[in-house]
């Protein structure tokens, strides 16, 4: 199981997104980390086949981005993304299960399951435009799961989640690293600090960082900071 | 496969669950349905002086009618007719309905009155009463006035010769049949029609774009059925609900007309609804036709909206594009001088709604055959809708998100 990113780069008019991004991920949780407009957002969308890089590939066990079988070792959970308001969350996941190749009884087997990893089980047939922040958040999470993707990208997956569904999140997260390949950006330093086996950093579309991450290290975050040049803030 | 009828289903439940869907739905129906039975509603008057309730009026010409029901318009009915019409008093103080003598002898004969003054182009009463009832001078003054319709529409020989032999297959000579359910149905299409197509455009046209705006896109893009089978599916959804929308729509007006008006006249000739047309086909075809060719206008105007919202990412602008689309061919004609350019024009699928279109007698020849325009235009729009869908697909296919 492997995603290799090789020599990536996207850029909108004169500013560069993403500059010559080179990786090679296996199975495990792999942590970005960047400020807002470093880049992180730009390079999943282009893991994720929805937006096509300048130069450079990707590719996940031999299979380039642009194919279906590709997709369907993708879940994917964006950073800011919208619903069918008239659709109940079950309704939601049994459409997205369709769309990601699932027959119906696999659906209705895997929306239940993954309804329950993120509690939503007793809400599921009501409608999704009842639902809170927290509650539309933990359904984007599940349909994530969907179809036990083998790479899992989640683009500040957190946001909106009040803290005990975080850490119900992160303990979700580290099982699922056990088996797949996990790419979790976010700019709260703590989401990935105890699950991350490895930090990436990006700063101005460039990788700056990327190396594995134990808590003998230090404080992720001073060094996070230290990185992108505010430590002396 | 499983996977596709699901797809297609969350599909339709996307486009119906919206409000707007439902409220301009059954403002439509309502709207088309009173239409219907208007007519019926209200009284006449002439100068001022109250003659009758509208419905009584239509209930005493269709008990009329059917009496006449089965009759041949032959020498026999001509000279009957035209001696009821005789004796009303040649005056033009009173309205010729208010005089007793139409009441009590034309009226029984006024469906087919009507109708020899329309074959025969007796738009006067001065010519009324100078022309000699005669079967065959009835028939012959309407083909006369069709050839000089023709060449006012500068038909081509070979068309010319194409219609002469059409209209010597219409049966003549014609035999009455009351048709008022038929005639109604036939007199509604456009409104219909135009119903239609603004409901497929106010349902349909974010049918992409929703996708763009509401960020969703980026969720079922990134899924394995995400980019072209969903493209294709979605297309099938919008032509499902276009299709759908004018089917339910036609059956209301259709059964609203047939009850209030009588179900008669489904083999009365086509001519007594529609003059002009040599089509040898009675009205009941005639309104089976002209429903198939308003379903594939919807169909192919469905698949030019839906490519559209994608094209534009806006919901607004395509609503715009379609709004424009349905009245410009409102406003303007092209003249008959421009043969082609009018063809092309009364061809469109917005401007095919009117039936005088789809029973047009421009033709389009094909191997030495020439296609009337209800047996072209269904072939042409299944062609463009082919085509549109395709120019749609990469452009979804293609799209990137980005910059949010």
């Amino acid at each position: 199981m492997e995603l290799i990113i090789d020599r990536v780069s996207k850029q909108y008019k004169n500013h560069i997104a993403v500059d010559r991004i080179s990786l090679k991920l296996r199975k495990g949780i792999y942590g970005l980390l960047g400020e807002n407009g470093a880049g992180k957002t730009t390079l999943m969308r282009m893991i994720c086949g929805i937006l096509k890089p300048d130069s450079g590939s990707i590719s996940f066990d031999g299979m380039d981005v642009s194919e279906e079988n590709y997709r369907s070792a993708l879940g994917y959970l964006p950073q800011d993304f919208g619903y069918y308001p008239e659709f109940t969350g079950l309704d939601f996941l049994l459409y997205m299960a369709s769309l990601k190749g699932l027959t119906k009884p696999q659906a209705s087997i895997k929306a239940a399951e993954v309804l329950q990893l993120v509690s939503l089980q007793d809400t599921a047939k009501k409608k999704i435009k009842t639902y809170s922040g927290g509650m539309k958040q933990r359904l984007g999470i599940a349909q994530a799961l969907l179809g036990s993707p083998k790479l899992l990208v989640v683009d500040e997956p957190t946001a909106g989640l009040d803290p005990k569904e975080r850490v119900r999140f992160r303990s979700l997260i580290a099982d699922l690293g056990k088996k797949s390949i996990v790419l979790l950006s976010t700019h709260i330093v703590s989401d990935i600090e105890h699950i991350a086996d490895t930090v990436l950093i990006m700063k101005a579309g460039k990788l700056i960082y990327q190396d594995q991450w134990t808590e003998s290290n230090g404080s992720l975050e001073n060094f996070y900071l230290r990185h992108i040049g505010e430590a002396d803030l | 496969m499983n996977n596709y009828g699901t797809i297609y289903r969350y599909e339709l439940k996307k486009i119906v669950s919206k409000k707007i869907v439902w409220i301009s739905f059954s403002l439509g129906i309502l709207v088309s349905i009173i239409s219907v039975f208007a007519p019926l509603l209200g009284n006449y008057y002439i100068d001022g002086k109250f003659i009758d309730t509208n419905y009584n009026i239509y209930q005493t010409g269709k008990k009329y009618a059917l009496e006449l029901n089965g009759r041949k318009i032959d020498q026999a009915l001509l000279e009957e007719t035209i001696a009821a019409y005789g004796k009303i008093p040649q005056t033009t103080e009173n309205h010729y309905t208010t005089t007793e003598e139409y009441q009590k002898f034309a009226r029984p004969y006024n469906e087919v009155f009507q109708i020899i003054r329309k074959t025969a182009g007796l738009q006067t009463f001065e010519a009324m009463y100078s022309w000699q009832p005669d079967e065959a001078d009835l028939y012959a003054k309407r083909q006369a006035w069709l050839t000089s319709r023709w060449e006012d529409l500068k038909l081509s020989k070979g068309e010319t010769e194409f219609w002469s032999r059409r209209e010597e297959q219409v049966k003549k000579p014609y035999i009455f049949e009351e048709h008022g359910g038929y005639r109604t149905v036939f007199s509604s299409f456009q409104t219909v029609g135009l119903f239609v197509l603004m409901l497929t455009g106010i349902c349909l046209s974010g049918i992409f774009s929703d996708e763009h705006l509401r960020k969703t896109d980026q969720l079922v893009l990134a899924c394995p059925l995400g980019k072209a089978k969903l493209y294709w599916v979605k297309t099938a959804a919008g032509i499902t609900f276009a299709a759908g929308s004018s089917l339910l729509f036609f059956a209301a007006v259709f059964v609203t007309a047939l009850c209030l008006y009588g179900p008669g006249g489904f083999q009365a000739a086509f001519q007594f609804i529609y003059n002009p047309s040599s089509d040898p086909i009675t009205c009941g075809q005639a309104i089976l036709i002209a429903y198939g060719n308003m379903l594939i206008a919807t169909v192919i105007t469905s698949v030019l909206m839906m490519v559209l919202s994608e094209l534009l990412k806006s919901n607004i602008a395509t609503l715009a594009i379609l709004v424009g689309l349905l009245i410009v061919p409102l406003i303007y004609s092209v003249p008959a001088q421009y043969r082609v350019l009018t063809q092309i024009w009364n061809w469109l699928p917005w401007a095919f709604l009117a039936p005088w279109n789809v029973f047009g007698q421009y033709t389009l020849p094909l191997f030495g055959f020439y296609l009337t325009p209800w047996q072209a235009a269904p072939l042409i729009y299944a062609a463009a809708g082919a085509v549109i869908a395709a120019i749609g697909r990469p452009i979804y296919q293609r799209f990137q998100v980005s910059g949010r």
